[in-house]
C-alpha cells in the first residue's frame, strides 16, 4: 500500500475519523486562543497538510522537556500531535543510533530542504569555539548552524533553549547561549518553561502545521495565547493577595488555608505562562496549588534572580560591604569638613575677626 | 538584566550606600561643627539642657493659638501626610519583607485595603501641600528647586506604589521596578536635600529650645 | 458574566434564524468559574437531543432548551475537559459523518462483503480437511 500523502489519509489509515480531527481542532483552537468558528477550517487544513518533518536537536539539557512532551500525555487527543509530525531525528526517542542516526538527520535535511522545522532543546555552549558540547564529533554549535540553514522555522523549547536556562546561570562555565543569540535569519518561536507545558509545545506545532506561519508572539518570541498572562493574573489564590492574606511559612495557618505565597518568594506576579489555567499532569495541579510558590521558570535568568524564597519586593544585592564603606567614608568626610570648619574658626578668632 | 533585576540589585545597593554616606556625613558634620559657647549665665529657674530640649520639641508639635489659620492647615496636613506615609511604609506586607531583608526584624502587616486608603490619603495630602505652596505668595517666594524636588521624590514612590498594587497601565514587573527605582531616587536625594529634615528636625528644634530655655523664655 | 454569554447566544441565534449564520462561543477562553458554568448550563437547560460520542475520549453534545443552541463538551480519556463550547447551528458538524469517512466506510463495507463472500468456500474447504 502506498505511503499516505496527507495527514487526513494517515489518520484515516490509523482509524482516527474526521470527527477525531474536528475534536482535536476544537481543542487546539481553544488552546491557542483562535476564533472558535475556525475549528472546521483548522481540521480541513490539517487533513490536507502533509506530515511536518521535524528535526529535534538536544543540546545542553536534561531531557526534561522531552519527558514533559512524551510522558505526561495519555495516549489520546493531545497525543495526536505525533500523527501530525514526522519526527525524523530525536536522539532520545529514535531507534537507530550512531552513524545511522546522523544519516537520518542529514537525509531529512536533504529531502525537506527549506520545509522542515527544527526543535531545539537545551542551550548551546559557545566558549572556546563551542568545545564543551559535541555529538558524533561535531560541536553543538556546528550542528545547529548546519541544521538551521535549511529550516523553515525553529522552535526553542524549554528555558535553556529560549533564554540559556541553567547552563547559562552564573558562572556559566561553557558560555551557554539561547537559540535566538545564534540564529538571526530564521523565524524562531520560544516556548519557555522548565519544562514547558506539554500543551504549549503541541499547540504551537499544530498551529505551525495548520497555518504555515508563526502565531502572535510577545517581545520574547513566545506565543501570546500561552504567555499573555502572568501566573498571578490567573491564580486562584489571587483574592488572598488582594486582601493582604499571606502564608508566612510553608506549614503555618495561612499555608493550610491556601493563602497567597508572595512572602514565601512566589514569582507568579512577574512570570508569564499558562500553568494556572492549563495546569500540569493532565490538569491535576500546578506548583501554587500544590503549596509552593512559582519559581518563575519561564522567564529569562530565573536561576539568578536572588533566590526562589526571597520575596519579589526585597533587594537582591548584597549591600553590606558597599553600605559599610559608604558609612566609613561619610563619617570621614563629615569629620574632616567639621575639623576644617573648626580650624577656620580658630584662625578667624586668633586674628581678631568675628567668628 | 531586566529593569526589575536592575532595580532590585544595583540600583538599591547604590542608593543604600549613597544614603548611608550622605546621612553619616551631614549628621557628623552638624554634630562636630564648632559651637559658640553661650557666655550668658543661665536663668535661675532654667531647666537642664535635655529637659529644655524635650519640652521645646514637644511644644513645637502643635502651633500656638496665635498662629491658627495657615499654620494650622500646614500642621494638620503635615501630620496626615506623615502618618499616612508611615502606615503605608511600615504596614504593607511587601514593605515589611523589604525592611526585614535589610534590618532583620519583622512585624505583622496591615490589611491591603487599609494601606491603599492610607496611600491615597497621603497622596491627596501631598497634592494639597503643593497647592498650598503655589497658592501662598510668601511660600512661593521662599520655595526653591530643593523644595519642589523633595516633594517630587516623596510623591513618586506613593504614586508608583499605588499603581503597582492596582496593576494599572503597565505590567507588574515594570511597575514594581519603577516603584523600587523611585525609592532608590528618594534614598539618593534624601541626605542632600530637604528630606534630611527627618534627622535634622531633632537637632534644629532641640537646639532652638535649649537656647531659649536657658534664657527663661517659655516657648 | 452569565447573562453576557446568554446575550451573545441570543444575538447569534437571531443571526442563525435570519441569515443562516452559524456561531461558536468558546467557554474555556472565558474567565468562567465552575459555578458560572453551572449557572449557564441551568439557564440554557436541556432540549430534545443528547448525543454521546466516543472519539479519542468521550464527548457529550446536547441541544439546549433553545433549538439551534448546542452545548458541546469534549473530554480527554482522563476525563479532562479538552474543549467546551456553545455552538449555534442547526446541527453540530461533528455529528454528521464527514465525506472522507463515508468514502472510507463504503470501501471497507465492500471489502467486508467481499471477504464475507469469499471465505465461505474456504471454510468449507477447511471443514473438509
Amino acid at each position: 500500500m502506498a505511503e499516505p500523502e496527507t495527514i487526513g489519509e494517515l489518520l484515516s489509515e490509523r482509524g482516527i475519523s474526521r470527527r477525531g480531527l474536528l475534536k482535536y481542532a476544537a481543542y487546539i483552537a481553544s488552546l491557542m486562543a483562535l476564533p472558535p468558528w475556525q475549528s472546521n477550517a483548522i481540521a480541513d487544513a490539517l487533513a490536507a497538510a502533509r506530515r511536518q518533518s521535524v528535526i529535534w536537536l538536544s543540546f545542553q539539557e536534561c531531557t526534561g522537556c522531552t519527558e514533559s512532551l512524551t510522558r505526561s500525555f495519555s495516549p489520546t487527543l493531545e497525543n495526536l500531535i505525533f500523527n501530525l509530525i514526522s519526527l525524523d531525528y530525536h536522539e532520545t526517542l529514535q531507534a537507530v543510533s550512531g552513524e545511522a542516526a546522523e544519516e537520518a538527520r542529514r537525509s531529512a535535511m536533504r529531502e525537506n530542504k527549506g520545509k522542515y522545522i527544527v526543535v531545539v532543546d537545551g542551550s548551546i555552549p559557545t566558549r572556546d569555539g563551542g568545545v564543551y558540547g559535541a555529538i558524533a564529533g561535531q560541536s553543538m554549535l556546528q550542528i545547529l548552524n548546519d541544521t538551521a540553514a535549511g529550516a523553515k522555522a525553529l522552535i526553542a523549547v524549554g528555558t535553556c533553549a529560549t533564554f540559556g536556562g541553567i547552563p547559562h546561570a552564573q558562572p556559566d562555565p561553557t558560555g551557554a547561549v539561547p537559540l535566538t543569540s545564534l540564529i538571526k535569519d530564521k523565524p524562531i518561536i520560544n516556548i519557555s518553561g522548565c519544562p514547558p507545558i506539554p500543551e504549549a509545545m503541541a499547540g504551537t506545532i499544530a498551529y505551525l502545521i495548520t497555518f504555515g506561519r508563526l502565531p502572535d508572539l510577545d517581545h520574547l518570541n513566545r506565543p501570546k495565547s500561552l504567555f499573555g498572562n502572568t501566573i498571578h493574573d490567573r491564580c486562584y489564590r489571587r483574592s488572598f493577595y488582594d486582601k493582604g492574606l499571606f502564608a508566612k511559612s510553608f506549614d503555618d495557618e495561612g499555608a493550610r488555608r491556601g493563602w497567597c505565597l508572595y512572602e514565601l518568594g512566589c514569582k507568579g506576579p512577574v512570570t508569564y505562562n499558562s500553568c494556572a489555567t492549563l495546569k500540569w499532569n493532565g490538569g491535576v495541579s500546578f506548583p501554587i496549588q500544590s503549596g509552593h510558590g512559582c519559581l518563575g521558570c519561564s522567564e529569562p535568568d530565573f536561576w539568578d534572580k536572588g533566590g526562589f524564597y526571597h520575596p519579589l519586593s526585597t533587594p537582591t544585592g548584597h549591600p553590606t560591604a558597599a553600605v559599610g564603606t559608604a558609612a566609613v567614608a561619610g563619617i570621614g568626610v563629615g569629620a574632616v569638613s567639621a575639623l576644617l570648619a573648626r580650624r577656620a574658626k580658630r584662625k578667624a578668632t586668633s586674628t581678631g575677626e568675628k567668628p | 538584566m531586566t529593569l526589575l533585576d536592575f532595580a532590585r540589585g544595583p540600583a538599591l545597593t547604590v542608593s543604600f550606600a549613597v544614603f548611608t554616606f550622605g546621612v553619616a556625613w551631614r549628621l557628623l558634620f552638624v554634630v562636630l561643627l564648632p559651637w559658640s559657647r553661650d557666655r550668658a549665665p543661665a536663668r535661675a529657674a532654667a531647666p537642664t539642657a535635655v529637659l529644655g530640649a524635650v519640652r521645646g520639641f514637644a511644644r513645637h508639635l502643635w502651633p500656638r493659638k496665635a498662629f491658627a489659620g495657615a499654620a494650622r492647615f500646614t500642621t494638620v496636613n503635615g501630620y496626615v501626610m506623615h502618618f499616612g506615609l508611615a502606615i503605608a511604609f511600615f504596614g504593607f506586607a511587601p514593605h515589611i519583607l523589604f525592611l526585614q531583608s535589610v534590618f532583620g526584624v519583622q512585624w505583622p502587616n496591615l490589611p491591603s485595603g487599609l494601606i491603599s486608603v492610607a496611600s491615597v490619603v497621603t497622596l491627596v495630602s501631598l497634592v494639597l501641600a503643593l497647592g498650598h505652596r503655589f497658592a501662598s505668595p510668601v511660600l512661593r517666594l521662599i520655595s526653591t528647586a530643593n523644595d519642589y524636588f523633595s516633594w517630587f521624590v516623596t510623591a513618586l514612590p506613593v504614586v508608583s506604589g499605588l499603581m503597582a498594587v492596582s496593576h494599572l497601565w503597565a505590567p507588574y514587573e515594570i511597575l514594581l521596578a519603577v516603584h523600587l527605582l523611585s525609592v532608590a531616587l528618594l534614598l539618593i536625594w534624601f541626605p542632600f536635600g530637604k528630606l534630611m529634615h527627618a534627622f535634622l528636625v531633632f537637632v534644629t528644634r532641640s537646639e532652638t529650645a535649649v537656647h531659649y530655655s536657658r534664657r527663661g523664655t517659655v516657648l | 458574566m452569565v447573562s453576557g454569554v446568554l446575550r451573545e447566544v441570543a444575538e447569534r441565534l437571531e443571526a442563525l434564524a435570519e441569515r443562516g449564520e452559524c456561531g461558536v462561543i468558546d467557554l474555556k477562553s472565558l474567565p468562567l468559574s465552575s459555578v458560572h458554568l453551572q449557572q449557564l448550563r441551568e439557564r440554557l437547560g436541556r432540549g430534545e437531543v443528547t448525543a454521546q460520542l466516543e472519539i479519542l475520549g468521550p464527548s457529550e453534545i446536547w441541544e439546549t432548551r433553545y433549538p439551534g443552541v448546542w452545548w458541546v463538551r469534549h473530554l480527554d480519556v482522563t476525563d479532562r475537559v479538552a474543549a467546551e463550547r456553545i455552538e449555534i447551528t442547526r446541527v453540530p458538524d461533528i455529528l454528521s459523518a464527514a465525506l472522507p469517512d463515508v468514502v472510507t466506510a463504503a470501501q471497507s463495507l465492500n471489502d467486508d462483503l467481499a471477504l464475507y463472500a469469499a471465505p465461505r468456500r474456504e471454510s468449507t474447504d477447511h471443514g473438509r480437511t
